[in-house]
């Protein structure tokens, strides 16, 4: 492994793995479930990723697919949904605007390049994936276009980067993993997507902090 | 070549006996005990025949296979006990301990067969430590399980999130175990702090579903 790979990568487990366990103490502190949801997302994250590293330091090689690695990442997606849901009020849970199944469209033609480009990967673990991608990325924004019509600016950021994670860096992340498949000992697009996802796993934590804040009053309206 | 379903018989049969003498509780301990060893044999069927269809040398199966099937082994039972017997959180909690510790125990007595036992600071580096991972991890899953009846939790992709934390644990400490040296240390002593951590921070189980409505 390159010293660039291994440094995203350590730099990645240490931002997911203390936004864990910031997240549990903020579920701790307040007994809200949605930090609870978060800290399983970025527990599964931080997990998988240190699996994915002490069995490449063990056997030199990447995990054959599917591995425990690959159940925490998806395992994350699962976590990343809950919390979706779990701030969701009873009126957005009812709601299924039309608009909100672009998302999960959007994510279609990735997850066939994986089956179509990836030699290597897991068909099961490809549509595991995929399904999650969906799913994740249609609850999102619909929370955003909910967010959006209560004019909650603060619910549409957490949204925002959790399609940003999704759509923008996740996927084509995978993407660079084919389009720069050889050269990993320089840096490329697959590191500027990873250190992007690096960037969103970190601003998650601070951005639902704001999203599950209590609205302030508008004394002008009251 | 171990003969596991002797030992498990050696094992079971006095514990199966003992549910036509002991009640409530212990009962209910004695049972799920025992679920917890067969699951533990099922298990090895299964890593035994997907490493053999798959290919995986005797590591992979180990570190990959095994913690996938043993704790999707271990929360099939809880679920169904959940879904059938809709047991209180507390009760469900000490199913799933229950559990977790007879799958350890039956793991560690097919382990004794295989290796020198005359090494004591191993055995009991070992027994402990897989005692904790397992009861750690199912415990786990039961705790959360518990959580999944409350009105308005997510109980499909949280339970199916938190399969997939069990698994991940398992597999950190299978893995940490196989290195040689210091890392093999640090994979003992993992489970016995998360163990700690559980004793000191305890996971609350939601109230019982007629507390909540009271």
């Amino acid at each position: 492994m390159g010293s660039i790979e291994l440094w995203d990568n350590l730099i990645q487990l240490a931002v997911s793995g203390i936004s864990s366990l910031w997240a549990l103490w903020l579920y701790r502190k307040g007994h809200a479930r949605h930090f609870s949801f978060l800290c399983g997302a970025l527990m599964c994250w931080s997990l998988g990723l240190m699996y994915w590293l002490l069995y490449y330091m063990l056997r030199g090689y990447s995990p054959p697919e599917p591995s425990p690695a690959n159940f925490a990442w998806s395992g994350s997606h699962l976590f990343l949904i809950s919390v979706a849901i779990s701030m969701a009020s009873d009126e957005e849970r009812a709601w299924h605007p039309p608009l909100a199944l672009l998302a999960p469209a959007l994510t279609l033609p990735f997850t066939y390049t994986w089956f179509a480009l990836g030699e290597v990967t897991s068909p099961t673990i490809n549509l595991l994936w995929g399904l999650g991608f969906a799913v994740l990325s249609y609850v999102s924004l619909r929370g955003l276009m909910y967010a959006h019509r209560q004019r909650d600016r603060r619910r549409i950021l957490y949204h925002a980067l959790v399609l940003a994670l999704v759509l923008f860096n996740e996927m084509m992340l995978h993407i660079s993993l084919f389009l720069w498949p050889e050269d990993y000992l320089h840096f490329n697009g697959y590191y500027a997507f990873d250190m992007l996802v690096t960037l969103m796993l970190a601003l998650l934590t601070p951005a639902l902090i704001r999203a599950a804040a209590e609205r302030p009053v508008n004394i002008a309206r009251a | 070549m171990i003969y596991a379903e002797n030992i498990f018989i050696c094992l079971a049969a006095p514990l199966l006996v003992s549910l036509l003498f002991l009640r409530a509780g212990s009962r209910r301990f004695a049972l799920h005990f025992t679920i917890g060893m067969a699951v533990c044999l099922l298990s090895a069927y299964f890593n035994s025949f997907i490493s053999a269809t798959s290919g995986s040398d005797s590591l992979d199966a180990v570190i990959v296979i095994a913690p996938m099937v043993e704790e999707i082994g271990k929360f099939l039972p809880l679920l169904y006990v959940m879904m059938m017997a809709e047991p209180s959180p507390r009760r469900l909690l000490d199913t799933a301990l229950a559990m977790g510790v007879g799958f350890a125990t039956f793991e560690n007595a097919c382990y004794l067969t295989l290796v020198d036992t005359s090494d004591l600071l191993n055995m009991v580096l070992r027994g402990l430590a897989v005692g904790a991972m397992h009861i750690g991890s199912t415990a786990f899953m039961g705790a959360s399980l518990s959580y999944s009846r409350q009105a308005g939790w997510p109980k499909a992709t949280a339970m199916m999130g938190v399969v997939s934390i069990s698994i991940v644990y398992h597999a950190v400490y299978n893995l940490l175990v196989s290195f040689p040296g210091p890392m093999r240390w640090l994979g003992y002593v993992v489970p016995l702090l998360f163990a700690l951590w559980l004793r000191l921070f305890p996971m609350r189980v939601p109230p019982a579903p007629e507390q909540q409505a009271a």
